[in-house]
């Protein structure tokens, strides 16, 4: 081992990439020492855990072989300790794919995501410039252009845009803004990581529930609003406010 | 050849798949199709006894994929129509008796002899869902106009999308009561199409009719007086291409024996 150190310290600055998408959270583990890529996963999961839990996610392992044993341990890791649910394992090593299909979990070679893209480039970078972000300090976005029904979840660490209505029963979360257009019925969870000055649009704000930061918000019960216009929710004095939307045009 | 692959879903049970079925596949036989319906709720079949055929049973889905018999000689001929056939579910066993692929293979045979396969899927998104669902190309979706049946067809609907396969869906909404549509005591159609977002194939009216005709062993639409079996009669003819313009649900109140009648029950 120690005649290898200067080439392990170049790896292990490989980051562990994490995307989101409608499909569910990527965890993309890069080369590197499997004990000490544990450990960095483990922290990062406990760092955000509120953001992290009840999450579904395939794991592109790359490179990594595994035993029987190491994988069982990892995969136990992820389901109990930080309540991941597991859908999909990808490995480019044909035992540690084996192993993965006796936990019943879907295997292949590599992610798809992991395959057209380079890793991470676009998403990282700030495409805008000299424009200062006021609620959420990152400028990823996700698109998605449907409607979101029951069951359906969207976990984001970024904001989150849906051209289409959400439906009862399904949920947004997003570590920055949830902006719909369309009718929100669901549940949206914007400003998962804590940050409380994320907010809520909507052009017709009918949420279930709504969730900043840690501040929880229900539905009034009464109903029949005349004309739905586009309101947006935020947090005041530690409680969930509604009210219409005004774009403000600072210079 | 290729024959259309329809399932009939819901999600939540008790909505009236089963009976939607059984009707759904004599309305269309009675139109000259050949129709085979598959019971796929496994160890809770039901679409037998609706049909009236239970004491025909010899073999069923599970004895012709675990190839206990031919396929054929698990089908049963309807009692009136030649062209109508059903392939029962057992009664014994569970969902996991049969695979997804076993279907896909069973409804492939089933192409050849039929027009039309007519899937009858049990309650539920587990492992009935998937099998009912892995060969069709489309859905029916039944639900009731309240919300936990909407709910559930909704997740339903997003799980159909989820697939890779394109499905055409269908939204059938069963039960309605016109009188209380109209006293703003049930959800209307509109309601549950503003969730759904499918095309409307029906609106069925909740009828004593079906209760009735099915404890006698006779289906809606073979009932002279069932307004629920005209209104399937309608859907099936909808399935097959016709253009049948939607029935209104209630006649406008412009009576004078109306108005009096709203004079009085006004609050």
């Amino acid at each position: 081992m120690s005649n290898s150190v200067s080439e392990e310290e170049t790896e292990t600055l490989n980051k562990i990439i994490i995307k989101g998408g409608k499909d569910g959270l990527l965890i993309s583990i890069p080369d590197g020492n499997w004990v000490e890529l544990l450990q960095q996963l483990s922290e990062i999961l406990e760092k955000d855990k509120n953001f992290w839990i009840g999450a579904s996610a395939s794991v592109d392992l790359g490179n990594h072989s595994l035993d029987e044993i190491q994988l069982n341990r990892f995969y136990e890791m992820l389901i109990k300790r930080h309540h991941l649910i597991i859908s999909a394992i990808y490995s480019k090593d044909e035992a540690t794919r084996s192993f993965a299909e006796k936990l019943k979990l879907k295997v292949g070679k590599v992610h798809p995501l992991m395959q057209t893209q380079a890793p991470n480039i676009i998403q990282d970078a700030p495409i805008v410039s000299g424009v200062s972000n006021s609620s959420s300090n990152t400028s990823n976005a996700t698109y998605i252009k449907q409607t979101l029904r029951s069951g359906q979840t969207v976990r984001f660490d970024g904001n989150v845009i849906v051209y289409g209505d959400t439906n009862p029963g399904s949920e947004i979360i997003a570590s920055g803004d949830i902006i719909v257009i369309g009718t929100l019925r669901g549940i949206a969870h914007a400003g998962a990581k804590g940050n409380e000055n994320c907010q809520v649009v909507a052009t017709n704000l009918k949420a279930t529930q709504i969730r900043i930061g840690s501040v929880i918000g229900m539905s009034s019960d009464e109903k029949n609003q005349s004309l739905p216009v586009p309101e947006v929710a935020s947090v005041v004095d530690g409680k969930i406010y509604i009210s219409p939307l005004k774009v403000k045009r600072t210079g | 050849m290729g024959a259309r692959v329809i399932v009939v879903t819901s999600g939540k049970g008790g909505v009236g798949k089963t009976t939607t079925t059984a009707n759904l596949g004599t309305a269309l036989a009675n139109l000259g199709e050949k129709v085979v319906l598959i019971d796929a709720d496994i160890g809770l079949r039901n679409l037998d006894l609706i049909m009236g055929l239970e004491n025909r049973i010899v073999y069923d889905i599970v004895d012709v994929v675990e190839e206990r018999c031919k396929l054929k000689q698990a089908l049963i001929r309807d009692k009136k129509l030649n062209n109508l056939a059903l392939l029962p579910a057992p009664q014994t066993r569970d969902k996991s008796a049969v695979t997804p692929e076993q279907m896909i293979d069973v409804c492939k045979e089933l192409e050849n002899d039929f027009d039309i396969i007519l899937i009858d899927c049990p309650a539920g998104i587990e492992q009935g869902f998937q099998n009912a669902t892995a060969a069709a190309t489309e859905a029916l979706i039944v639900t009731n106009p309240e919300v936990s049946s909407i709910r559930d067809a909704d997740r339903i609907v997003g799980l159909l999308e989820s697939k890779p396969n394109e499905m055409k869906k269908f939204l059938i909404v069963n039960r309605i009561r016109p009188e209380m549509v109209k006293k703003n005591e049930m959800l209307n159609v509109d309601d549950v199409q503003d969730i759904l977002g499918i095309e409307l194939i029906g609106v069925v009216p909740d009828d004593e009719e079906i209760i009735k005709t099915a404890n006698r062993g006779v289906l809606a639409v073979n009932s002279e007086n069932s307004i629920a079996g005209k209104a399937l009669m309608d859907i099936a003819k909808r399935i097959r291409g016709e253009k049948i313009p939607f029935p209104p649900l209630f006649e406008e109140d412009n009576g004078f024996v109306d108005k009096i009648k709203k004079w009085f029950s006004r609050k």
